[in-house]
């Protein structure tokens, strides 16, 4: 992701809370609902109730964008969130539309000190960068680990791999993910 | 000492997984409940959830999308919508949390403190009180009296326990409060509690324990 769409992104997030302005809602919309859409299914949800909670993130965004920060996460993270805790609410309770007001993803933000404010503008660059410097065969399984949310028997099961060859190499990639965001985080703190 | 290490190693990549699983939000209610009880009492490892997090977000950008099936009538209804309601939460039945044993997200799903536990006995020196299955899980509280061994069991699936209060050792390691010890079933464990105080748990289990060991063995476990 270019810092330049981040910003545009975020940029139309705080048109849609500050004017209600449709026309840049419907851009963030046609950006990210069939993103959205995309990511429900890969969790194997059927397209219909993958399109349902769709809109509900969407109508969460529509009258809830002020509630997020991009002092403190992308808007992309700020969606995930509210998607996974939208789905966890979906599977478990009633379909009311009622929104948890402790949500950590809709909790008004906070001021935050200067060192906070950069840690939250690097972590995508920091954390993607860690993402590539993956081999490739440990990046698709850990991937599957964080955002499909698939265990070690399901990623073995899916990809045929050997179920010690799924811990290992997924023990491995975190290892190194820890290592290179962990070292970073320190190396902040001299500056 | 290599199996030592090699443990502990399994430990750590165990407790990745697990985070794994809490961000992309597919762990059934009682571990979930467990991880962010945890992460009130180990705020530290927040850190490692919002790296998970933010990388999830690139991943969403990344994803190839998939085409709705009316995208205007989507939109519209998204216009038409009226502000999602918040859940009113009754503040009012949650005395003050300062000084509370267990963390916010424990307290609000068993429904109380750890001195208003309905113990029950399991045998001497050591007491569990039962939530049931939820969600395919085996939820319990557990209480080891300091300087206890809890007898030798395996586990059919995982166990993840917290440590609430006080502290216990097993093979692998220490464990104190906001810990998560996870055993799967290659793992033998006979927890200790250390001594000076009682151990207070919150464990999440795949299946009902089974008890090994000689008989010798768990009768010096029972009679300890």
């Amino acid at each position: 992701m270019s810092n330049d769409l981040k910003e545009r992104l975020a940029g139309l997030a705080e048109a849609v809370a500050v004017r209600r302005d449709q026309k840049a809602f419907a851009e963030l919309f046609d950006y990210f609902a069939p993103r959205l859409k995309s990511y429900l299914q890969r969790l194997r949800m059927e397209p219909s109730q993958a399109e349902e909670l769709t809109q509900e993130i969407m109508i969460v965004l529509w009258h809830k964008a002020g509630m997020f920060d991009p002092a403190k996460s992308s808007l992309a993270t700020w969606l995930f969130r509210v998607a996974r805790n939208r789905r966890i609410d979906a599977l478990r309770r009633d379909r009311s539309g009622r929104l948890d007001p402790d949500d950590p993803a809709l909790q008004p933000s906070q001021p935050e000190a200067a060192d906070d404010r950069i840690e939250a503008e690097q972590r995508d660059e920091r954390v993607r960068k860690a993402m590539l410097d993956l081999p490739e065969e440990q990046a698709v399984l850990v991937r599957q680990a964080f955002f499909l949310g698939l265990s070690h028997s399901q990623i073995a099961a899916d990809t045929g791999l050997p179920l010690g060859t799924v811990k290992s190499r997924i023990r491995l990639a975190f290892a190194r993910l820890r290592r290179s965001l962990e070292i970073d985080d320190g190396d902040m703190t001299l500056h | 000492m290599e199996s030592w290490i090699r443990m502990v190693r399994e430990h750590i990549d165990t407790i990745d997984s697990l985070l794994a699983r809490y961000v992309a939000g597919t762990l059934p209610t009682p571990a979930r409940v467990l991880v962010e009880a945890h992460l009130e009492l180990k705020p530290k490892n927040l850190i490692r959830v919002r790296n998970l997090e933010a990388m999830a977000g690139l991943e969403l950008m990344d994803i190839d999308p998939a085409p709705l099936t009316d995208r205007d009538a989507m939109l519209a209804a998204v216009f038409d919508s009226s502000a999602p309601e918040s859940v009113a939460k009754s503040v009012a039945a949650a005395p003050d949390d300062h000084g509370r044993v267990f963390p916010k997200a424990l307290y609000d799903f068993v429904g109380f403190d750890a001195a208003d536990v309905p113990w029950r006995t399991r045998m001497p020196g050591f007491k569990e009180y039962e939530l049931g299955d939820i969600e395919g899980c085996h939820v319990n509280l557990f209480w080891i009296k300091p300087g206890r061994t809890v007898p030798a069991h395996t586990h059919e699936g995982s166990e993840l326990s917290l440590v609430l209060d006080g502290a216990f050792s097993d093979s692998r390691g220490h464990y104190g409060r906001g810990d998560i010890s996870v055993a799967d079933d290659s793992v033998d464990h006979r927890p200790v509690a250390d001594k000076g105080q009682p151990c207070i748990g919150f464990a999440v289990m795949d299946a009902p324990l089974k008890l090994t060991g000689s008989l010798r063995q768990l009768i010096g476990d029972i009679i300890g």
